[in-house]
């Protein structure tokens, strides 16, 4: 089992990042807010982690601060956001995450500038790496039902209707950004404690696509779907195997495709291959299923 | 005064950069997160032709290049917006849907593009274009400049025309105030959309040729920059307003000019972004709020 973990250390790593960032964007996401800032505070956490570490700081506090740090940036920012709907709110996060990219090309004495920076020690141990990614899980699921999982669920499909059922949304907004942020500064932790390097390639678009792709492939609204995305996106590259432009194109192309064909990405298609399988089976029973978003708001 | 007539004319590359963004937003209700990678790609037509065909005249370059973007932006529309429109029934799944392909999109053209100038930037050849400079009243202008001036007010001219006077631009209206509406009046959104995404394409184009003429160098990331300063003009001028974008996009230039020159030029992003964050929350519709433009 140990064998296994370390043999696989690389892949591991790489799963959990990419499910951080899928699940990052999935938080927001799920209340409504289309956030973009995910790879902002990812970058954001990823330099102030590298700078801590390298200062030489104990791990479990520089985790704990740079989440923290994430969180409450995050709602500094969320009243400006809060107001903002659809398209604006898309512009305005990735105006962020642009923004910081920016700056870490020209703040080169804190980020290194276009070489980034490396010789991180690489203090994470995997077995906390994935009991890390294991909590958020744990979290997207608990806080996916009950009555917090379905007020976030109304605001996301109707705010104006759910503000007259009494949901906080503004606060139910906001609160979904900051655990947003929190989980992609933990992302950021991850990349730079694990590989001992961070830099301006950690903020490009390409990365904001792959934030998309782990959330896309899996099923963007279940709360299994970044999880789902980020093992398939993981272990893809191991079978490109002289990647680099070519996986892009794959991403991106598969992404397409998706989006155009299976908006409800890889769980909808097994949701529903099973229903139709069932049916298959016992021809009879035919039971209606319930279609509407609000309806499966539950299950999700 | 140097700094005047410089910041003009990246005011102009803004304005010609951030007209496509705009109309395509307020119109069709798409934020075309692959612009800055079709400018991109409008470059990168310019770089290849110049350096397979070394003859070929500077005219037939900017033509093709332009061609090249807007046939990207029909391609966008037919294989996918116009596939998204049709298959969503709720309007915010099909925006969130549309905005994710876009970016898809745009990562797809950028890594085409960095295969294709093997991660490297690239530089026109000399020959490409010959800069000559005139000294006016002690102001260096060169004719690279006076062509993207010309260029931006002639496009600007022409889209300000398309929307106001033409029966075309009318419906274009129509389609961002009503939807439902405007489809029962005989509007045809596919024929509106192939000819808004071609023509915001095109502009994306020109102004990346005419950029990568200018600083003389061609990256497949040139179009993220622009990307930003795109959404400040918009988020100033306010959505689907014409007048007030070329306005902004001269100002943000001015102003970025001014820091850059006076102050610390890494200044400059922080000021864009210090712009985009004040206008969010004092003036969310921007300077022009009585414009044709969807909340």
């Amino acid at each position: 089992m140990i064998d296994f973990f370390t043999a696989n250390a690389p892949l591991l790593r790489n799963i959990s990042v990419l499910a951080l960032l899928g699940y990052s964007v999935h938080l927001a996401l799920r209340a409504g807010v289309f956030s973009f800032a995910t790879i902002g505070f990812f970058a954001l956490s990823g330099y102030l982690s590298a700078n801590l570490l390298l200062a030489g700081w104990a791990w479990p506090v520089v985790l704990a601060l740079t989440v923290v740090v994430g969180f409450i940036l995050a709602l500094l920012i969320s009243p400006v956001l809060t107001r903002l709907r659809h398209l604006y709110l898309a512009m305005a996060t990735l105006a962020f995450t642009l923004f910081i990219q920016s700056l870490a090309f020209s703040w080169d004495t804190y980020t290194g500038g276009a070489q980034g920076l490396f010789a991180v020690p690489r203090v994470l141990p995997i077995g906390f790496m994935l009991a890390l990614v294991a909590v958020v899980v744990l979290l997207t699921w608990a806080t996916s039902r009950g009555r917090l999982g379905r007020a976030t669920a109304a605001v996301r499909h109707d705010e104006l209707l759910s503000a007259s059922l009494g949901v906080n949304t503004n606060g139910n907004q906001a609160g979904a950004f900051a655990a947003s942020a929190a989980v992609g500064a933990a992302a950021g932790f991850v990349q730079v404690s694990t590989t001992g390097v961070f830099g301006p390639e950690n903020v490009s678009f390409g990365m904001v696509v792959q934030s998309l792709t782990v959330l896309v492939v899996g099923g963007a609204l279940y709360w299994a779907g970044p999880l789902v995305g980020a093992v398939i996106i993981g272990v893809l590259p191991l079978y490109l195997t002289n990647a680099g432009n070519w996986s892009l194109i794959l991403q991106a192309v598969v992404v397409l495709l998706i989006v155009v064909y299976q908006p409800d990405g890889v769980i909808g298609i097994v949701k529903r291959a099973v229903h139709w399988l069932v049916r298959f089976v016992r021809p009879r029973s035919d039971t209606s299923v319930p279609d509407t978003d609000t309806v499966k708001a539950g299950e999700r | 005064m140097q700094y005047i007539i410089n910041g003009l004319s990246l005011g102009a590359i803004y304005a010609l950069f951030a007209l496509g963004l705009s109309i395509s937003w307020a119109g069709l209700n798409i934020l075309n997160l692959a612009h800055g990678a079709v400018f991109m790609a409008g470059a990168l037509t310019a770089w290849w032709l110049t350096t397979t065909v070394p003859a070929v005249p500077f005219a037939v370059v900017l033509v093709l290049a332009v061609a090249v973007c807007a046939a990207i932006g029909l391609l966008m529309e037919l294989l996918i917006f116009r596939r998204i429109r049709r298959q969503s029934t709720d309007e915010g799944q099909q925006t969130l849907a549309t905005v994710i392909a876009t970016v898809a999109t745009s990562s797809l053209l950028i890594a085409i593009a960095s295969q294709i100038t093997r991660n490297q930037p690239q530089g026109l050849p000399q020959s490409a274009f010959v800069v000559e400079s005139y000294t006016v009243w002690g102001v260096r202008v060169t004719n690279i400049q006076i062509i993207i001036l010309v260029c931006a007010a002639l496009a600007s001219w022409a889209v300000a025309w398309f929307i106001k006077r033409s029966k075309q631009g009318q419906a274009l209206r129509a389609l961002s105030v009503d939807r439902d509406m405007a489809t029962l009046l005989g509007v045809s959104t596919d024929r509106l959309s192939m000819a808004t995404m071609a023509g915001a394409g095109a502009m994306a184009g020109l102004a990346g040729v005419l950029l990568a003429v200018q600083t003389n160098a061609v990256d497949a990331h040139m179009g993220e920059v622009l990307l930003f300063k795109a959404f400040a003009i918009i988020i100033i001028a306010g959505v689907g307003s014409i007048g007030a974008t070329v306005a902004a996009a001269f100002a943000l230039a001015m102003v970025e000019t001014l820091v850059a020159a006076y102050w610390i030029s890494s200044m400059r992003d922080v000021v864009v972004f210090a712009l985009i964050m004040g206008f969010l929350i004092l003036r969310p519709q921007g300077i022009a709020s009585r414009a044709w433009q969807r909340a």
